[in-house]
């Protein structure tokens, strides 16, 4: 993001150059408005994703509802997932999250990420996904 | 009981130089033997590591017949030894280019079963008898598989004849590949020989305003103007013909056991292998010329990804023409029980015309806006002629786009020009997703869109737009029932 920010303003930069005054007054205005935008954005936009996803594990399998301006409902069927990875970030660790990754042998949804969830409920939901209870393992 | 190790053969080198190198080798050969290594003599510096590779791979690629298994070993410093069990090699395929040919060679690819991902061998190259050999020791070895013992034996499924081939090229449109392809050809050869050709290598503005007052003085009158985009339609449409009849040429569908192979080509030779069960999804293509003559072509998505040499390749003709009272014995091959021609089609949202009209009117806003500049006032007449068009596209569009629930499938179909028709088996879908935009949100509207294996970026796919929100969710819900408890 912000890198993409940096190259917006070098290239404004580079072509206004030789352009009058107050052209290149504009330009910049409209550079920090766009970084003010991305800045909340990325504050922001994490949070809104967060309150708009659920999901819910029934006889069927997983069904996952994301977004709001963009809703999605996907369902996956038990009998579909390949396999699956509970994945940690060292930030997720601070906070004892987790992701947990369902795979499918499918082409455009072949990775599935159920994001910031507890890492307890992460290993839950793949339990009861996979089949296997927990308590095996123990 | 292990027998012997088996090597590849000699023009392995050649073969294993890769594709860079093979095209430019040839260009060097022949500036060497001109006498005039300019700056290109430093490519064959370049070409030093792949041909080190291929040295490698020629001497170290060995190959060996084991009770069980076919085992194949490569590599001196990190050696790679890869058993494939006969039982699990789905088919062996042969593909012979040009220079293969010559040689009489082939390159051999091994597709062994479970995902598209999954151990997949190919020897570069064996001389066709080994290659013959090693097809005939692992057919021999794998057995059949089981419920097979009835076999009938191969039984030919379509044959095009050239007629057949005339209705594809046709139909596909390829003239434009055909002539960039030859074009770009002519300039390179131009290049190299120092000729200096019209808007060769230094194409640039002036050369773009030359050429248009060039078409523009030709166009004396309207009439000569009409005959003259009439000749460039005739032209590319034969040049698309003769695509055909050389990429297509002598196609051939065949059923065997479990498998239906396709074999065609003329200077290249493919064959696809196309197991039944692993069919995933059915595409019937209606193009205007197709339909007016009773045809429609059929494509295939299986799960493999073939290896063959133009690349990776998931989805594979299963008739590039077919004559239409015969598509469904065709589809019943792969999909048994579905008719194409009897599917229970539910119509889309009833405003959804409304919404297609919406975006062709943008689409001709901006064009509009972008062509004042230049054409001025003209530029009205693109927004009258646009609009109409925008209009009676999203009536056809609208009316085109419908989708089928069947107890085991579920179909889409779309293209008001270009008909285009997929049928997915619930039992093959791996997820289902249905997604609602805000735009869909105020009109009631979501998308539905079921994912299967080994599908490709631009086929058509059962993604159905527009659907009435309740309705939308209703199939969802089905979807996720049938496909969650059938295999």
């Amino acid at each position: 993001m912000i890198a993409a920010v940096s190259c917006v303003g070098v290239i404004i930069g580079l072509f206004a150059g030789n352009a009058p005054g107050w052209v290149k007054l504009l330009l910049v205005a409209a550079w920090i408005g766009l970084l003010v935008f991305l800045t909340w954005l990325s504050l922001a936009l994490p949070h809104k994703q967060y309150l708009h996803t659920r999901y819910r594990v029934d006889a069927l399998g997983l069904l996952l509802h994301r977004g709001r301006l963009f809703h999605s409902e996907l369902g996956v069927a038990r009998s579909r997932i390949q396999h699956t990875d509970v994945t940690q970030g060292p930030v997720q660790r601070l906070y004892g999250l987790a992701t947990l990754s369902i795979y499918t042998a499918g082409t455009e949804d072949a990775q599935i990420d159920v994001a910031g969830i507890s890492f307890e409920e992460a290993k839950r939901l793949r339990a009861e996904l996979t089949g296997q209870a927990d308590d095996d393992v123990v | 009981m292990s027998s012997e190790w088996r090597r590849l053969h000699w023009s392995s080198f050649f073969f294993g130089l890769g594709p860079v190198a093979r095209t430019t080798l040839p260009l060097l050969l022949l500036l060497i033997l001109a006498r005039d290594l300019g700056w290109q003599k430093w490519l064959l510096v370049g070409l030093v590591p792949s041909a080190i590779a291929a040295l490698v791979r020629l001497f170290t690629q060995v190959y060996r017949f084991d009770e069980t298994a076919l085992v194949l070993q490569h590599g001196i410093v990190s050696r790679n030894l890869r058993e494939i069990p006969y039982a699990r090699i789905q088919h062996v395929e042969l593909t012979q280019g040009p220079l293969h040919r010559l040689l009489g060679v082939a390159v051999v690819a091994i597709q062994s079963g479970g995902n598209a991902e999954q151990a997949e061998a190919s020897l570069r190259v064996l001389s066709l008898d080994a290659a013959e050999d090693l097809r005939r020791r692992i057919d021999a070895r794998r057995g059949r598989p089981e419920g097979a013992a009835a076999d009938p034996g191969p039984a030919v499924l379509l044959k095009l004849s050239p007629r057949d081939l005339v209705f594809v090229g046709l139909a596909e449109g390829r003239g434009f590949l055909v002539a960039g392809g030859a074009l770009g050809l002519l300039w390179q050869a131009a290049d190299l020989l120092g000729i200096d050709m019209p808007f060769g290598s230094s194409f640039g503005r002036e050369d773009f305003r030359e050429g248009v007052r060039f078409a523009t003085s030709a166009f004396s009158s309207i009439g000569t103007l009409v005959l003259e985009v009439l000749a460039v339609i005739v032209l590319f449409r034969l040049l698309s013909i003769a695509w055909a009849a050389v990429k297509l040429h002598g196609f051939t569908l065949v059923r065997d056991g479990e498998i239906l192979r396709s074999r065609y080509g003329l200077v290249t030779k493919y064959s696809a292998a196309i197991p039944r069960h692993r069919v995933q999804m059915v595409t019937v293509i209606e193009t205007p010329i197709l339909r007016w003559t009773g045809r429609a072509a059929v494509k295939v998505q299986t799960a493999a990804r073939f290896q063959t040499e133009q690349g990776r390749v998931g989805a594979e003709w299963l008739a590039p023409v077919i004559v239409r009272t015969k598509l469904r014995a065709l589809v019943e091959e792969v999909f048994p029980g579905i008719d194409p021609d009897a599917l229970p089609w539910r119509p889309v949202h009833p405003s959804a015309w409304r919404r297609e009209w919406r975006g062709g009117l943008f689409v001709t806003a901006v064009l509009a806006l972008a062509l004042a500049g230049p054409f001025e006032w003209w530029a009205l007449a693109v927004v009258g002629f646009g609009g109409a068009w925008a209009w009676l596209s999203a009536r056809g569009q609208a009316r085109r786009f419908a989708y089928a629930l069947t107890p085991d499938a579920i179909a889409f179909r779309s293209g008001w020009i270009n008909h285009r028709l997929s049928v997915v088996r619930l039992a093959r879908v791996q997820s289902v997703k249905l997604s609602e935009s805000f735009l869909d949100r105020r009109w009631g509207m979501a998308t539905v869109a079921v994912d299967t294996a080994g599908s490709s970026g631009a086929a058509h796919k059962v993604v159905v737009p527009y659907l009435p929100r309740d309705e939308a969710g209703g199939v969802l819900e089905r979807v996720r029932e049938v496909s969650g408890t059938v295999f």
